[in-house]
């Protein structure tokens, strides 16, 4: 018999998605990410300077 | 103490007034009297500053209309030239401690609601709703426009004004429960006009006029529009003017222009071409008639409603072609870009947190998330009215140029 293995999942960007798996009780991880803004030369050397990316 | 230290401390000091403060509906009474610096010839209007012949058809067309309301033209063509001839002082509502949907006129004969947020002793302004259809905000101007205008200053404003100063109206808890009972506060208004209606019954049917006025504000779903605009300014307003704070205080459009405005920067505006909002539209109407984005009523996404309390309203999701996801989304991608949370008003489908507040420029431009902006679409024509509902964005060009000028200020 095969020995059935706990499901676990790693959820990257939008939480929306791990709705269903907490209703399920599915063990799950979230790393909210979402593609790198492009901006301006300007912008982000006043954001730099503020500590920021 | 570094300017890093300095932004947080001034952030947190704006923020706090936002959460804060109260709004409290106190008088009803007109424009010329009670608005400071309000004369008989100032003819206030949404968004930031525009020029009469510069302003798109709808708003021209308001400003023809008003000024026929207040008895000095006889037809649209004469108003016309007298809009022209510089008779007149055009000022931004929000300049004049007001605000007013889509087109924003108001003058000084006409009855406005009178706001006081007691915390910080500020007063705002704005002027009453006329429902929907043909109507002197999307730029009607017809008799029937004209006869409602003159009915509301004879009837329903002197009315209002008698109930309110018997008992005034706590608007930020009609707002708080409002979206408690499914309204976002920019489209829909359901709940929170049938319990400003609730509130004010009492000592409303004590009125020998009571019958017509109670039907007029039970008819119209939005009737809390005009009210809940000025309590969000009224919240907003005493957090504006903190040196280093980057949080936004204003959001408007003028239908060709969005304008912002932000604490730290006192009385600068900073705009970009404003979009014309993207939706559903009404039976026979289409994108192409889509005028621009017009109106003060991004107030309330400047408070964390409407398009950034999305999830509130999931009925309101399929009015302006989404789903119940992106209205979810949409108020997520706020909490990415704002200081803190609402302390009182609570989104049930968020887990009752707090609707996100204190939009930061700094935020927006490290991720280029734009605040949602729930609205109303107006037909580029004047006199045709709302021909759909929608969302439209800020130009990213506005924050932009508003964190250049933060860096010019404050020596970055």
């Amino acid at each position: 018999m095969k020995e059935e293995k706990k499901l676990k999942v790693f959820n990257v960007g939008t939480s929306w998605f791990l709705k269903p798996l907490e209703d399920q009780g599915i063990e799950n991880y979230n790393l909210d990410w979402s593609p790198p803004a492009k901006i301006d030369k300007d912008i982000s050397s006043i954001l730099k300077k503020l500590g920021r990316k | 103490m570094d300017i890093v230290e300095e932004i947080e401390k001034a952030n947190k000091k704006a923020f706090d007034i936002m959460n804060r403060g109260k709004a409290m509906l106190k008088d009803f009474d007109y424009a010329g009297k009670v608005i400071p610096g309000m004369k008989e010839n100032t003819i206030l209007h949404a968004g930031p500053p525009i020029a009469y012949p510069d302003m798109i058809d709808p708003m021209k067309a308001a400003v023809q209309g008003a000024i026929m309301f207040e008895g000095k033209a006889d037809s649209l063509e004469e108003a016309d030239r007298m809009a022209r001839s510089g008779d007149f002082d055009f000022r931004p509502c929000h300049e004049m401690n007001s605000v007013g949907p889509m087109a924003g006129i108001t003058t000084s004969q006409m009855y406005v609601a009178v706001i006081e947020n007691p915390e910080f002793g500020n007063k705002t302004f704005c002027n009453l709703h006329e429902g929907r259809g043909k109507i002197l905000r999307f730029g009607a101007t017809g008799k029937e426009v004209l006869d409602r205008l003159n009915w509301m200053n004879e009837n329903l404003g002197p009315a209002l004004r008698e109930v309110v100063r018997k008992r005034p109206v706590d608007l930020k808890n009609i707002a708080a429960e409002g979206v408690q009972m499914g309204d976002e506060l920019h489209q829909r208004y359901r709940a929170s006009s049938l319990l400003f209606l609730s509130s004010i019954s009492e000592n409303l049917l004590e009125l020998p006029n009571a019958r017509e006025i109670f039907k007029f504000i039970a008819e119209r779903e939005q009737f809390f529009l005009n009210l809940a605009m000025p309590a969000m300014k009224a919240l907003a307003d005493p957090a504006d003017g903190i040196k280093y704070s980057t949080l936004v205080t204003r959001m408007t459009r003028n239908g060709v222009n969005f304008g912002i405005q932000v604490s730290g920067l006192k009385g600068k505006w900073f705009t970009g071409k404003v979009e014309a909002p993207v939706g559903l539209f009404f039976t026979g109407f289409s994108q192409k008639d889509a005028a621009g984005d017009f109106g003060d009523s991004a107030i309330m996404e400047t408070l964390g409603l409407g398009g950034l309390s999305s999830a509130a309203a999931p009925s309101v999701t399929r009015f302006v072609g989404g789903s119940v996801k992106d209205a979810i989304h949409a108020t997520e991608l706020g909490y990415k870009i704002t200081y803190g949370q609402s302390k009182d008003i609570l989104i049930p489908a968020m887990d009752f947190r707090g609707a996100p507040l204190g939009i930061d420029i700094l935020k927006v431009n490290e991720t280029n998330i734009l605040p949602t902006i729930n609205t109303g679409i107006a037909h580029k024509q004047a006199g045709i009215g709302q021909i759909g509902g929608g969302i439209s964005h800020p130009p990213l060009k506005a924050f932009n140029d508003a964190l250049k000028d933060y860096a010019a200020v404050y020596g970055l």
